[in-house]
């Protein structure tokens, strides 16, 4: 059994990322390869928004994290860390021109510098601490790409291998000051996963001491003196410092041509694909009895029927999808039932979407339903059919109908809402622009592919609609 | 088929529209309903047909039995009377999304349970009476409003009905039109059919009809041959009635 390893591609250079020749690189996937030759096992690579990496962990969607994890209390609290791989300092980074400070304390000073950083790091906080304005990217080629070329920020403030790969080669850019505030990065396990944890503690002990970390930080220019401390005493032999990743790194932006990442795309679409007409068919079957309950059901079913449609509209997706991914495992855990109630990200999100649009179908249904004229009723119950026989040969025919326009524009709202999936771990079509878009920085090219591939499938998809309109068009009386 | 309406009231909230109503109809009889609008002429047909309880009285058709009832969840669905009826709207209510033909075979098909073959024979011979066989295979929105109320008779026709409830069959038609409607109504007449219709054609009235009844305020006022309520009217308002529809 192979072990399996959560981390955010999309977090960037040079932890883990992907490179348009070599694939999925990063120092972090360096050492893991070392720690699965160390413990003899195969480790596979998940895909997990950072955000989500400890609930997900905690879930048991995978064996660890490690995804420049900095140890802090907070986290110590929830989750096991690992000895110490890497130690992190904080670098500010600024304009190559930049006149007014050079450091933290400067920046404060400087009316109305906005200092940018990521989202849940360490660095924020500090900031934070500091109450210097800052503004929150989910990725630091993001952070970077604001300094320089859209201005909106006046400083980045972040760890320095992202300061080292980005910003170090760019010559519009400086380090302003020396890195301050140290820290450690960590794995992180699933406190009952112990066995593990030691196992992988011994595993790092062994890379510190056979001097294979040390390569790999010194291959990817992250040695410094500071990382004496994390294996004292030891000797490393010394080897000439191989090619920097560094400079690979800026010049991606040329190397990501669309032979390279159009079937990362594809590969997205079709997951947005499969996605898009599950959820749909889940809102379907489920909205017709929804429909039937409100417009036939006893009292009780009605209210009931009604609850399910205002509770399912009023809230958003977003929380529902979060709630079913996350929150139920926690629920069967607390309440010592013994199932598993953990979904794979796939049908979570089909859930999540699924329920959500039901309650939608469900009133398209009934307005539908209720628009066929009375006289069909009275027509049919005329010739001596039941009121059932009428609902399936008389009324439901035409209510579909009737229906037919609308259904076909919540199935492209559906199609376009997919997008809300990358919350669970899914890497559908959106997920894949971000993720690509941020190792390669052609915001723009390939924003506009995927725009296109969008576009391709919800513009046919409108005039299919349009077309059995036609076709279909309730022949009036 | 004998049909009888006894003592019959129906009230929509507070307002009475059929009050005490009494009518008699023979067997073969064709009876022609005029009255001014409120007069609850086609609130009678329907609740003749089950489409609407009755407060009190009781209706009787051939041997089926409608009794007064109260309950507020009241489906039309629930009378075995209209297997002796047939029922005629003044919109048509074909059903749209069914070719011509399809209408006509429809209920033999689901509700008698006769295979598709029979169920689409009897279909084209009824239409073949209403002389619209060419015309099978079209679908309603390609007919004109004559052709649909044709449709509609030899839809009612194909579950084989002693009675015709006709409820202003011809007052969404254009004038040129409404004979084509009429003279199958007539042929029907011709072939022992029992014949209730609401109508303002006085002309077919005159022509046609056995009996004719006067309908005001949930009541019948008057009844009688059509020479009778016709043509020489006793009372003060049929005379104002039928001077107003002949102007």
């Amino acid at each position: 059994m192979p072990l399996i390893w959560a981390a955010d591609e999309e977090g960037g250079a040079p932890y883990v990322f992907r490179d348009s020749k070599l694939g999925r690189v990063g120092f972090e996937l360096d050492i893991i390869n070392a720690l699965a030759e160390e413990l003899k096992r195969p480790i596979e690579f998940k895909q997990y928004a950072f955000d989500s990496l400890i609930p997900g962990l905690l879930k048991g969607d995978f064996d660890f994290a490690m995804n420049g994890l900095e140890i802090n209390e907070e986290r110590q609290e929830k989750i096991r860390f690992s000895k110490p791989y890497y130690i992190y300092r904080q670098q500010l980074v600024t304009r190559a021109d930049e006149k007014r400070f050079n450091t933290l304390l400067g920046c404060k000073n400087t009316l109305g510098a906005i200092v940018g950083t990521m989202d849940g790091t360490q660095a924020e906080r500090l900031l934070n601490q500091a109450k210097i304005p800052i503004r929150t990217y989910s990725s630091s080629t993001e952070a970077y790409a604001d300094l320089i070329s859209a201005g909106r920020i006046d400083a980045v403030f972040l760890d320095l291998p992202m300061a080292i790969s980005y910003a170090l080669p760019n010559k519009r850019l400086q380090f302003a000051g020396k890195p301050t505030a140290r820290g450690f990065y960590a794995i992180g396990f699933n406190p009952k996963n112990e066995t593990l944890a030691k196992e992988i503690d011994a595993a790092i002990d062994a890379l510190k001491m056979n001097g294979k970390l040390r390569s790999i930080l010194v291959k990817w220019n992250l040695w410094d003196e500071c990382q004496e401390e994390l294996s004292p005493g030891f000797l490393f032999e010394e080897e000439g410092r191989p090619d920097s990743m560094t400079h690979s790194i800026l010049e991606e932006n040329q190397a990501w041509s669309i032979n390279r990442y159009l079937p990362l795309l594809l590969q997205g679409t079709w997951v947005t694909i499969q996605l898009t007409l599950c959820s749909f068919a889940l809102a379907l079957v489920l909205g017709l009895p929804l429909s039937l309950a409100r417009l036939y059901g006893t009292p009780w079913l009605k209210s009931l029927a009604l609850l399910y449609v205002e509770f399912f509209r009023g809230i958003p997706v977003l929380l529902l999808l979060f709630f079913l991914y996350f929150g139920l495992p926690a629920i069967a855990e607390s309440s010592g039932l013994n199932i598993s109630l953990a979904l794979s990200p796939f049908i979570a999100a089909t859930l999540g979407l699924g329920l959500n649009y039901a309650a939608y179908e469900a009133e398209t249904f009934r307005a539908a339903i209720q628009s066929v004229p009375q006289g069909q009723w009275e027509a049919a119950a005329s010739l001596g059919m039941g009121k059932t026989l009428t609902f399936r040969r008389i009324i439901f025919p035409q209510a579909m109908r009737i229906a037919l326009p609308t259904t076909t524009n919540d199935l492209v709202a559906l199609f376009k809402d997919t997008s809300i999936a990358s919350v669970v771990a899914l890497v559908e079509l959106n997920k894949q622009y971000q993720i690509l878009a941020k190792s390669s920085l052609k915001f723009v090219e390939i924003g506009l592919i995927t725009a296109v591939l969008y576009l391709a499938l919800s513009v046919p998809l409108g005039r299919l609609a349009r077309g059995l309109e036609k076709k279909l068009a309730p022949e009036r009386r | 088929m004998h049909i009888k309406a006894h003592e019959i009231r129906k009230t929509f909230g507070e307002r009475p529209i059929l009050d005490g109503l009494n009518l008699e109809v023979s067997s073969g009889e064709t009876v022609v309903i005029i009255g001014p609008s409120g007069s609850g002429k086609s609130t009678f047909l329907r609740c003749l047909n089950g489409l609407q309880s009755i407060d009190s009285g009781s209706i009787q058709v051939g041997d089926h039995k409608l009794e007064a009832s109260n309950d507020k969840r009241f489906s039309p669905f629930s009378s075995e009377i209209r297997k002796v009826q047939g029922m005629i709207f003044q919109d048509f209510n074909l059903f749209p999304h069914m070719s011509v033909l399809g209408n006509v075979a429809e209920a033999p098909a689901k509700v008698l349970k006769q295979n598709q073959v029979d169920a689409r024979n009897l279909g084209m011979e009824l239409l073949k009476k209403v002389g619209l066989e060419s015309h099978a295979n079209h679908f309603p929105s390609q007919l004109s409003g004559g052709q649909k109320q044709r449709v509609a008779i030899a839809r009612a026709l194909a579950m084989k009905p002693k009675v015709l409830l006709c409820d202003e069959v011809t007052s969404s038609l254009d004038p040129e039109l409404k004979h084509e409607v009429l003279d199958v109504l007539e042929k029907l007449k011709g072939e022992g059919m029992t014949l209730l219709m609401v109508t303002h054609e006085i002309g077919f009235a005159k022509k046609a009809a056995d009996k004719v009844v006067f309908f005001a305020g949930g009541k019948v006022v008057e009844e009688g041959s059509p020479q009778e309520i016709l043509e020489s009217p006793e009372n003060q308002r049929i005379r104002t009635f039928i001077s107003k529809l002949m102007s």
